[in-house]
C-alpha cells in the first residue's frame, strides 16, 4: 500500500504542477530570446544575460557540471534511502532543474562561439570536449525530455522494484548520453560510449525476468561487438591520421584505397548497433519493451539517437573538406540501409500485438528514415543539406513522439496489467487524458499537418526526391518506398489507437479505477511541444539546426531555399499527405476485415533465425565429431543440448563443445607429456633448420 | 655503496627464506617480510631514479673471467620490473595477512612465506643477471620454490598438480639447460653481451647449432611461461594453489619468463640472427593460437579459479604477440600489458580468493546471487572483469590500445582481428560470471562481507591501481619507454 506522501505542505502532484508551469514559463522565455532577444528583454538584461553566458561557457567546469550533475544528484538520492519517496525524486528534478537553467543559460554564448576543452593527461592521447550548436541541440533536448521523464517516473516507479538501482543506472546512462553529445574527439565518444552500453543494460534487465534477462544478454553482445567495431576504426584513424580530433579526418580522404571507405563502414557498423540499424537492430524490439517505462521513453526517445549522432558527428566531417564522398557508394549504402531498416521495421510494427514491441519496431522504422536522410547528405554533398535537416529535425521530433507513446503504452500497462493490444479496447473512457495524449503523439508519428512529424516528413521526401533530381533517377524508387512506408505508418498507429483506446471495452475492465496524478502534467507539456512545431514549422530549422550546420561548406542557399521557404501547408503537400492517409486507412481497414493483423511473421524469417541455426548445428556436429556419444561432459549441465530447437541453444552447444575439446585435450596430453614435448621440439627444430637452410 | 643495492635486496631476501623454519612466530614472520618488501620497493625506486639519471652498470662477483663469471646488469628494465613485481608482492602480502589464517595449517605459515621469500629471490636474479648459466639456476630455483608453493595446501589435488608441474617445469629447464651448454660450445662464454658479440659473426657458421639452441630454449621458456601448446599444468596449478600464491604466479611469475625471453631476444642472439631464422613469425603464431584457444578452453569451466587459469593462458598470447613485433612499440606494448594484466589478473584471483575464503565456492555455479554476500568483492571482480575484455576507463583498454596501435604502426594490421576475436571470448565468459552474481537471486538480503580488512585494502588498492593505470597511462608511459628502450638497446 502506497502511503500519500508529502513534502511540507504540498504533495507531489502540485509541486510537480507548479513545477511544469514555471519550467513551461522558462522555455517560452528560452523561445522568445531565440526568435529576437528584443521581444522581451531590454538590452541591459541582454547584456548581462551574455556576460553570465559567456562566463559559464568559459570555464571547462560548466561542461564538466553537464556531466557529473546526473552522477551527483544521483548519489544524494541513493543517500536519502531511508527517506520518503518524494523527497528522494525531489532531488533529481531539483538538479534537473539547476541543469536546465545552465544549459538554456550557455545558450547566447555557444550560439556566438563554440566551446573546447581538451584534457590532455587522460587516456594518453587526450580527451576532450566541445560544445557547439550541434551538441546544444541534443544537449537542451536531452535535459528536457529527462526532466518530464524523471516527473512520469515517480509516480510509475512506485510500483516497481530495486527502485533505488533503477535510479542509479538510469542517471549514469543519462550521463553518459550527454558526455556522448559533449564529445570532441571520437575518443571521449567512445569512451562514453561504452559506458552507455553498460549502464543501459541494467535498465534493460530490471525486472529480471528471463525475457529480460535474455533481451538485455542480447543487448549487451551486440553492444560490446559494436563496442570492438568501434574500437578497431578507432585505431585505424588513429594510425592514419596521428590524431582523433573530428576536423582531422580530412587525412584519411587523401589516403588512396579502400581504407578509408573500410574505416566509414566500420564506423556505420559500430554506430549502427546502437542506433537500431538493420541487420543488427534484432536487440531493440526486445530490449526496449522490457525495460520499465520511464525507461524505455528514454531509450527510445534518446539513448538510439546517440548512435545516429555518432554517426553525424563522423560524416559531418569527413565531408568538411571537399566534396571527397560526394556521389561515393557511402552515400548510397547509407540510403538503402535506412530504405530496408525503415520497411522491416514497419512490416513488423504493423504485425505486433504487443504494445511496446510495436512501438519499439516502429523506433527502428523511423531510425530507417533518419539513416535515409543522412545518407542523402553524404550522397549530394553540397546540395545534401535538405537531407541533413531532414535527418536532425526527425531526430528532434522523433525523441518527442516516441518518449511520449512510451509513456502512454507504460500508463496503459500499468492501470490493465495488460500488454497485449487485443485484450485491451475502449480504453478512452477510463483514461481519456491519456487517449488524447496518445492520439496527439500518433498524429505526430503519422504525420498529420500541424503536428510535428509532418514538417520533418516533408522535409525528408523533398531530400529524397532531390537525391532522385541530381544524381539518378533510380531514387524514385526510393520515394515511393518512402510514401509507402508512410502509409505503413498511418496503418500501424491507427491500429495502435484503436486497440488500445477504442473498440469494445473488455469485461473485466469495467471497474477499472482511474486516479488522477502528476504523471499528466509532463506529458502534457511533451503533446504541447509536438504541436508547436507543427504550428510553427520553420522555428526549429530555422533558429537551432540551420545555424547549426552553418559551419559546412554547403550550398546554404539552396539549404535554405529546401528548407524554409518550402511551403509546408501548400496543395501538391496536401494531396500527397491525404493520399498516404487514405492508403494507410485502407491498410488499416484491410488488415482489420481480414483478420491480416493477427499472423505473425514465421520464424524462419527472423534474422537470429537465420543467423544461429546454422552455427548451432555447427557446434552440435563438431561436438558429435569429437564425442559421438557426450560422454565427457556433464549432460545435466547443457539441459538444451538434446533439444531440437537450436535456435537459442547457441551458447550452450558452444560451451559444450569447448568444454569436450577441453577435456579431450587434456586427458591426451597427460598421457603423454614427454612423447608431444619430444615430437614437438624435433618437429619445431626441423622447420627452423629447413628456413636456415633455404634461405 | 648505493650500486650495491641489488644484492642487499637478494640477500636480505634469502635471509628470510633461511629464517623461516627458525621463527617460532607466524606474527613475527609476517611482520618481517613486511618490512623486507617494503624495503625492496623503496630500494627498486631509489634505484629505477638512479639508473634513469647515470645509465646502466653492471656488478661483477668474484675474480672470475667476464665469460664465466657471475654478472649482474642493473639497467632501467630490470629495475623497473623490480619495482612492479616489489609493489604487487607487497600488496599481495597485504592481503594473505589475513588469509593466510583460513586456507591451511596454522604452523606452515612460515613456512610458506619462507617460500615466498625464495620465489622473490629467484625472480630477482632472473632479472639482474647478465649471464646464461646464471638464469638457469635461478629459473630452478622458481621451479623448485614454485611447486612447493603450489603443494603447500596439503591436499591430493595439490600433490597431483605439483607433480605435473615438475614434470613438464623440468623438462623444460634441462630444454634450457641444453640450449646454454650448445652456445657455450659456440662461442665459449655465458655471459650474456660476450656471447651477444660473438654470435653476430659466427652464426652464419653454425646455423644449425644456433638453431637448435634457440628451439630448446625457445621451447623450454614455453613450458615454463604455459604458451598454449604446453600450458597443461598450469590451470591445476594456479587453481589449486592458494589464492596469494595465485594472483603471483599468474600476475607475474609466468610473465618473467617472456621477460626472459625478451632478454634472449635482444640481448643475447640479436635482432638479426632472430629475424633470419624467422622467429617472430613462429611466435606470432603461437601467440595468436593461445589467444584463441585458450579463451575457448576458459569457455568450458566449471571453476572459477580454472577459468581465470586458463584466461591467463589466453592473455600470455597477447603478452607474446606483443614480443613478436621485436621492435620499440611492441616492446613498449608488452610491459604496458604485463602491467596491466597483472593488475587485474591479480585482483581476479583475489576477490576469488576472498570468496572462497568467506563462503568456500569455488563452482561457477555457486556464484548466482554472490553480490548479495560480497558486494564490495564482486564490484572489483566486475571492473576487473570489464578491464579483461577491455571497456575503457580500466587499464586493459589503454594496453588493448597500444598494442593494437603497435601492430598498425608496424603494418600488420590484420592481428587487431586476433585481438578484437579474443576480446569477445573474454567477454562471453566473463559476463555469465558477473550476470549471475549480481542478477540470478529475486530478493537476498544484503550482508557485509565478513573477511579480514587487510584483504579489503589490497583488493582496493589494486582497484585503484587499474583506474589509475586506465585513465592516466601518461604518467606511467615515460618509465615504460625508459624500460623498454633499455631493454631493446632501441
Amino acid at each position: 500500500m502506497i502511503k500519500k506522501e508529502k513534502l511540507g505542505f504540498l504533495s507531489f502532484t502540485i509541486q510537480s504542477t507548479i513545477i511544469s508551469f514555471l519550467m513551461v514559463g522558462i522555455i517560452g522565455l528560452f523561445i522568445s530570446y531565440i526568435i529576437d532577444p528584443n521581444f522581451l528583454f531590454s538590452a541591459s538584461v541582454q547584456e548581462s544575460i551574455l556576460r553570465f553566458s559567456m562566463s559559464l561557457s568559459g570555464s571547462y567546469w560548466t561542461l564538466f557540471l553537464i556531466i557529473s550533475l546526473p552522477i551527483i544528484s544521483m548519489i544524494i538520492r541513493a543517500a536519502l534511502e531511508k527517506k520518503s519517496l518524494t523527497l528522494k525524486d525531489e532531488v533529481l528534478l531539483i538538479t534537473d532543474f539547476v541543469m536546465v537553467l545552465i544549459v538554456m543559460l550557455l545558450y547566447p554564448a555557444i550560439s556566438l562561439e563554440p566551446v573546447r576543452f581538451v584534457f590532455d593527461e587522460a587516456f594518453l592521447i587526450g580527451i576532450s570536449f566541445q560544445l557547439n550548436l550541434l551538441s546544444y541541440t541534443f544537449i537542451l533536448l536531452a535535459v528536457l525530455m529527462w526532466y518530464f521523464v524523471m516527473m512520469y517516473a515517480h509516480e510509475y516507479m512506485k510500483k516497481e522494484n530495486h527502485n533505488r538501482r533503477f535510479f542509479v543506472f538510469l542517471s549514469l546512462s543519462y550521463a553518459s548520453t550527454l558526455a556522448i553529445f559533449l564529445a570532441g574527439d571520437l575518443l571521449s565518444l567512445f569512451i562514453a560510449y561504452e559506458a552507455l552500453t553498460i549502464m543501459t543494460y541494467m535498465l534493460v534487465v530490471h525486472n529480471q525476468t528471463e525475457e529480460s534477462i535474455d533481451a538485455a544478454n542480447e543487448y549487451l553482445f551486440l553492444g560490446i561487438l559494436g563496442g570492438f567495431v568501434l574500437f578497431v576504426a578507432l585505431t585505424l584513424i588513429y594510425t592514419i591520421t596521428g590524431s582523433l580530433m573530428f576536423d582531422t579526418f580530412h587525412h584519411l580522404l587523401s589516403e588512396p584505397g579502400g581504407t578509408k571507405y573500410f574505416i566509414v563502414g566500420l564506423l556505420i557498423l559500430g554506430f549502427g548497433v546502437k542506433a537500431g540499424m538493420y541487420p543488427v537492430h534484432v536487440w531493440l524490439p526486445k530490449a526496449h519493451p522490457v525495460a520499465p517505462s520511464p525507461a524505455s521513453a528514454l531509450l527510445s526517445g534518446i539513448m538510439i539517437k546517440v548512435g545516429v549522432f555518432g554517426l553525424l558527428q563522423t560524416l559531418i566531417y569527413f565531408y568538411i573538406p571537399e566534396t571527397a564522398f560526394k556521389g561515393s557508394i557511402i552515400g548510397e549504402v547509407i540510403i538503402w540501409i535506412g530504405m530496408i531498416t525503415m520497411t522491416l521495421g514497419m512490416i513488423f510494427a504493423l504485425l505486433q500485438s504487443n504494445i511496446k514491441k510495436l512501438l519499439a519496431y516502429s523506433s527502428v522504422s523511423q531510425i530507417g528514415y533518419i539513416f535515409m536522410g543522412l545518407g542523402v547528405f553524404m550522397l549530394l554533398g553540397d546540395k545534401g543539406g535538405v537531407g541533413l535537416t531532414g535527418a536532425i529535425y526527425h531526430m528532434v521530433n522523433h525523441a518527442l513522439f516516441k518518449s511520449l507513446l512510451f509513456m502512454v503504452a507504460g500508463l496503459v500497462i500499468l492501470r490493465t496489467h495488460e500488454k497485449n493490444m487485443y485484450k485491451l479496447g475502449g480504453l478512452y473512457k477510463k483514461l481519456p487524458i491519456t487517449a488524447f495524449i496518445s492520439i496527439v503523439a500518433s498524429l505526430g508519428m503519422m504525420g498529420l499537418p500541424l503536428f510535428n512529424g509532418y514538417v520533418s516528413k516533408v522535409i525528408l521526401h523533398h531530400a529524397i526526391v532531390e537525391a532522385a533530381t541530381y544524381h539518378s533517377s533510380i531514387y524514385y524508387i526510393a520515394e515511393w518506398i518512402f510514401i509507402l512506408v508512410s502509409a505503413g505508418t498511418v496503418a500501424t498507429f491507427i491500429k495502435f489507437n484503436y486497440f488500445i483506446f477504442f473498440g469494445k471495452l473488455p469485461e473485466k475492465f469495467k471497474d477499472l479505477l482511474i486516479k488522477r496524478r502528476s504523471v499528466y502534467m509532463p506529458m502534457l507539456v511533451i503533446a504541447l511541444s509536438i504541436v508547436f512545431i507543427g504550428f510553427f514549422p520553420r522555428f526549429l530549422s530555422e533558429q537551432l539546426i540551420l545555424p547549426m550546420i552553418h559551419f559546412l561548406p554547403l550550398d546554404h542557399a539552396f539549404t535554405i531555399h529546401g528548407v524554409i521557404d518550402i511551403p509546408y501547408f501548400a496543395f501538391k503537400e496536401l494531396i500527397l499527405i491525404s493520399g498516404i492517409w487514405a492508403l494507410g486507412i485502407l491498410v488499416f481497414y484491410t488488415g482489420f476485415k481480414t483478420r491480416f493483423f493477427d499472423k505473425t511473421i514465421p520464424e524462419w524469417l527472423n534474422l537470429e533465425f537465420i543467423v544461429l541455426v546454422p552455427l548451432s548445428f555447427l557446434m552440435h556436429g563438431l561436438l558429435n565429431l569429437i564425442d559421438p556419444k557426450h560422454e565427457s561432459v556433464d549432460v545435466a549441465d547443457y539441459k538444451d543440448l538434446k533439444v531440437t530447437n537450436y535456435k537459442l541453444t547457441f551458447k550452450d552447444h558452444l560451451v559444450a563443445f569447448s568444454d569436450t575439446l577441453n577435456r579431450k585435450y587434456e586427458g591426451l596430453i597427460i598421457q603423454s607429456d614427454a612423447l608431444i614435448y619430444a615430437v614437438f621440439l624435433t618437429g619445431v627444430s626441423i622447420v627452423m633448420g629447413l628456413f636456415a637452410i633455404f634461405s | 655503496m648505493s650500486d650495491q643495492i641489488p644484492i642487499f635486496q637478494m640477500l636480505a631476501l634469502l635471509l628470510v627464506a633461511l629464517m623461516s623454519p627458525l621463527v617460532p612466530s607466524k606474527k613475527v614472520m609476517k611482520g618481517l617480510m613486511l618490512g623486507v618488501l617494503l624495503g625492496l620497493f623503496l630500494s627498486a625506486l631509489y634505484l629505477l631514479v638512479l639508473v634513469r639519471d647515470e645509465g646502466f652498470y653492471l656488478i661483477q662477483f668474484g675474480d672470475y673471467t667476464r665469460s664465466i663469471g657471475i654478472e649482474f646488469k642493473i639497467d632501467a628494465f630490470n629495475t623497473l620490473m623490480v619495482l612492479f613485481i616489489s609493489g604487487f608482492a607487497l600488496l599481495v602480502h597485504i592481503y594473505s595477512i589475513g588469509y593466510l589464517s583460513h586456507d591451511f595449517h596454522q604452523k606452515q605459515i612460515p613456512e610458506y612465506i619462507g617460500l615466498l621469500a625464495m620465489l622473490y629471490f629467484g625472480m630477482l636474479g632472473l632479472l639482474y643477471t647478465n649471464d646464461l648459466f646464471n638464469t638457469y639456476v635461478f629459473i630452478e630455483i622458481l621451479s623448485i620454490a614454485t611447486c612447493a608453493i603450489i603443494s603447500v595446501a596439503r591436499k591430493k589435488r595439490n600433490y597431483m598438480a605439483a607433480f605435473r608441474y615438475l614434470m613438464l617445469n623440468e623438462l623444460g629447464s634441462l630444454s634450457f639447460l641444453m640450449g646454454v651448454a650448445l652456445l657455450y660450445m659456440l662461442t665459449g662464454a655465458l655471459n650474456m653481451t660476450l656471447i651477444f658479440e660473438r654470435l653476430q659473426t659466427s652464426y652464419q657458421l653454425y646455423p644449425v647449432n644456433v638453431t637448435l639452441a634457440i628451439g630448446l630454449m625457445g621451447i623450454g621458456l614455453a613450458i615454463k611461461a604455459a604458451i598454449f601448446p604446453f600450458h597443461e599444468w598450469l590451470p591445476d596449478a594456479h587453481a589449486s594453489a592458494p589464492a596469494p600464491s595465485s594472483a603471483l604466479l599468474s600476475g607475474i611469475m609466468i610473465k618473467l619468463y617472456l621477460l626472459v625471453m625478451a632478454k634472449l631476444i635482444f640481448n643475447v642472439f640479436g635482432l638479426e640472427v632472430i629475424t633470419f631464422l624467422r622467429v617472430p613469425f613462429v611466435m606470432a603464431f603461437f601467440a595468436g593460437l593461445a589467444m584463441i584457444m585458450g579463451s575457448v578452453f576458459a569457455l568450458g569451466q566449471s571453476d572459477l579459479k580454472r577459468m581465470l587459469a586458463y584466461s591467463s593462458v589466453a592473455q600470455i598470447g597477447y603478452i607474446l604477440l606483443a614480443l613478436s613485433l621485436m621492435n620499440l612499440v611492441g616492446l613498449q606494448a608488452m610491459l604496458l600489458y604485463i602491467f596491466s594484466h597483472a593488475l587485474l589478473k591479480g585482483l581476479l584471483f583475489l576477490v576469488s580468493g576472498s570468496a572462497i575464503f568467506y563462503k568456500s565456492v569455488r563452482a561457477l555455479k555457486d556464484f548466482q546471487g554472490f553480490a548479495y554476500l560480497m558486494p564490495l568483492s564482486m564490484v572489483f571482480f566486475t571492473v576487473a572483469a570489464f578491464g579483461m575484455i577491455g571497456i575503457p576507463g580500466t587499464s586493459g583498454f589503454i594496453a588493448k590500445w597500444q598494442l593494437s596501435l603497435a601492430f598498425l604502426e608496424s603494418g600488420r594490421g590484420l592481428y587487431i582481428i586476433l585481438i578484437i576475436a579474443s576480446g569477445i571470448l573474454n567477454a562471453i565468459y566473463y559476463f555469465p560470471v558477473i550476470i549471475s552474481a549480481f542478477l540470478n537471486k529475486e530478493k537476498a538480503e544484503m550482508r557485509l562481507e565478513k573477511i579480514p580488512w587487510t584483504m579489503v585494502v589490497s583488493t582496493s588498492l589494486l582497484f585503484v591501481g587499474i583506474f589509475a593505470l586506465g585513465i592516466f597511462p601518461g604518467f606511467f608511459m615515460p618509465w615504460i619507454e625508459l624500460a623498454a628502450s633499455s631493454l631493446g638497446g632501441f
